[in-house]
């Protein structure tokens, strides 16, 4: 009676969770979320004016189905903590897998033991197949009545690249999430210097406006220039007058105001008010003309308007109103900590799955039977020998 | 009538004769037709082709889906068909994509152009993205004539969309880290993208040997690449 030999579990778990049936399940309800996300609109978290017109946005779209969509979290995926535990199963995953692949690489130089059904090659004598494997550089190891030929013995390497920028590419990525940052909509003017909400890091913009600079361990994208204007009063005496952008805003002598929209302020003293808008019809950029329309309050009757491109002076009955160009720039600034790791794992990740499209392990097994002198192949074998199977 | 409709309609109809002509030989093995089809396919890419030049050069009566539409299936109609006894239904597979493809690019140049989000590719990204798109709709043919017919397909294609596939996440992926200091540049699109190439990986993870799930996944990742292909802006 044949005795079985009990199974080790330890090895079975293993198996599994370093197979390719688990790394591709994985993939594909990552890909899945993934893909979701692109046709949803997923929450913005801080900014409230945005999460307002992405819920408005939504309900259009979505009607009554909104709710029930959020409370099954499809507009907050990627934040879910099913999807991070997904995340964490892929990384558990890849770092077994990268065991393994370590442990392959290093025993790539030792016969490993044959896998696949062994199929006979007919027609092929053993001793001239391995002398042409040899002379088109296959690497061909040997023990009695076995061979194992490798295409490209180094082809292992190229799996553990990429394991390894997998793995770097998710520890850059917890990293970012953990202690990383990001303001969006940053607006500063030219000579400022603006410190970032919670945070000790600065941004400047410089006084022609052309180049930001920020404190060391930032990083700053600028997404749009506009024009903008520091705004300066004064009466036929000289003395300055207050300006006042708002009934409840407190006088100032000057203003500097950025023009990503229109802006209106008021000069109470002299009963004036001033609207200053970009010009109508032109490219918005750091210098594009800005159109001023002065009024009489009350009645707002529309005493003067005019486009002004740089610095102004305008003078309206005996009150002076200086407009000093201050262009904008909107910008985001970002502190990313995993930023190195990420970057690295990405040119490992690419360079891995690259150099495994085009170098595959490629590895079969070659056998003469004792006695009958017929060749058999287990493994990868190449097309010119699996063809002259059934030759 | 615009240039575009004219050129897709009888791309449209190329296509249709093709597969006719596919489905003949495969039941009275013609001599000579295999050639005639893949004669075929190659006029019905060159009119989808020449189609998707006029509406990209100046027809703004086409929506921009449409011309992604057209761009893709050009790219979807497969160079050749097999030769050698396939079962019927096995080479209208390969064409079946790029005439679907096509017929609703047909379909969508009626669309109105106003309410489209997406804009005409015009980015050397958006472009790659509209390739990929093509490479995978020409895989996914291949693929469903494995599952449908059994019929073997070489390696090539899936992998060289997965090259391409890969280098695009990837190039996209640094260039966001250097300007931005993100590996996500605040685009949905981009996540949508990566969530193909997460498929596709999945796709060329699995075993050769099991060649139906394999033409499976290839099917849900191309179908993925497609729709990407189409929105990504």
């Amino acid at each position: 009676m044949a005795t079985q030999t009990p199974r080790d579990p330890w090895r079975a778990i293993w198996q599994v969770a370093t197979s390719n049936g688990l790394l591709t399940a994985l993939l594909l309800v990552v890909a899945a979320g993934l893909t979701i996300t692109a046709w949803l609109p997923q929450t913005p978290l801080a900014d409230p004016i945005a999460y307002a017109r992405w819920f408005s946005e939504a309900q259009a779209r979505f009607g009554k189905a909104t709710q029930t969509m959020q409370t099954l979290g499809l507009f907050t995926i990627t934040r879910s903590f099913g999807f991070r535990a997904l995340l964490a199963l892929l990384t558990g995953c890849l770092l077994l897998r990268l065991v393994e692949n370590s442990d392959r690489l290093q025993q790539s130089r030792e016969m490993a033991e044959p896998a696949g059904e062994w199929v006979a090659l007919a027609s092929v004598r053993l001793p001239d197949v391995i002398d042409d494997l040899r002379r088109q550089h296959y690497r061909v190891l040997s023990k009695p009545l076995l061979f194992q030929a490798d295409r490209w013995p180094w082809a292992n390497l190229f799996p553990l690249l990429a394991h390894t920028g997998a793995l770097l590419l998710l520890f850059g990525l917890l990293l970012t999430h953990l202690w990383g940052w990001r303001i969006e909509g940053l607006i500063i003017q030219s000579g400022d210097r603006v410190t970032l909400p919670g945070t000790e890091k600065w941004v400047a913009l410089d006084d022609d406006a052309r180049r930001v600079t920020h404190s060391p361990g930032i990083m700053t994208l600028v997404e749009e220039r506009g024009p903008g204007v520091r705004a300066s009063a004064a009466d036929g005496t000289g003395q300055p007058l207050p300006l006042q952008q708002a009934a409840e805003a407190d006088p100032v002598t000057q203003l500097a105001l950025a023009l990503t929209k229109d802006q209106h302020f008021a000069i109470p003293e002299a009963q004036l008010g001033v609207r200053l808008a970009p010009q109508p019809g032109h490219a918005v950029e750091a210098h594009s003309p800005v159109l001023v329309q002065i009024y009489r309050s009350p009645p707002g009757q529309l005493i003067s308007e005019t486009v002004v491109e740089g610095d102004a002076e305008l003078r309206v009955g005996e009150v002076t109103l200086e407009l000093i160009s201050v262009p904008y720039v909107r910008l985001t600034a970002t502190l990313n900590p995993g930023l190195w790791p990420t970057g690295a794992g990405l040119v490992l990740l690419v360079a891995g799955l690259l150099g495994s499209a085009a170098w595959p392990v490629r590895r079969f097994w070659l056998r003469e039977e004792p006695g009958a002198g017929e060749a058999k192949g287990a493994g990868d074998l190449p097309p010119n020998l699996a063809r002259s199977e059934g030759a | 009538m615009p240039a575009v409709v004219v050129f897709t309609g009888l791309a449209c109809g190329t296509l249709l004769a093709a597969v006719g002509l596919a489905l003949w030989d495969g039941f009275r093995q013609v001599p000579g037709l295999s050639h005639a089809v893949r004669a075929i396919g190659w006029l019905a890419g060159a009119l989808l082709l020449i189609g998707a030049l006029f509406a990209w050069q100046g027809d703004h009566s086409v929506s921009a889906p449409a011309m992604r539409l057209i761009l893709i299936a050009a790219l979807a109609v497969p160079p050749g068909i097999h030769r050698h006894r396939p079962p019927l239904r096995s080479n209208a597979m390969l064409i079946l994509p790029a005439l679907i493809l096509a017929e609703a690019g047909l379909f969508w140049v009626s669309r109105p152009v106003a309410s489209e989000a997406v804009s005409p590719p015009v980015l050397p990204v958006e472009l790659a993205v509209v390739v990929c798109g093509g490479l995978g709709a020409r895989a996914l043919g291949e693929a469903l004539s494995k599952i449908v017919a059994q019929t073997p397909h070489g390696e090539w294609l899936p992998t060289v969309t997965y090259v391409l596939l890969t280098l695009l996440v990837g190039g996209t992926a640094l260039a966001n880290l250097w300007q931005r200091g993100t590996v996500w540049g605040g685009n949905t699109s981009e996540g949508g993208l990566a969530g193909a190439w997460l498929a596709w990986s999945a796709a060329w993870l699995s075993p050769r040997q099991r060649s139906w799930l394999r033409a499976g996944l290839i099917v849900v990742a191309a179908s993925l690449l497609i729709s990407m292909a189409l929105r990504y802006s």
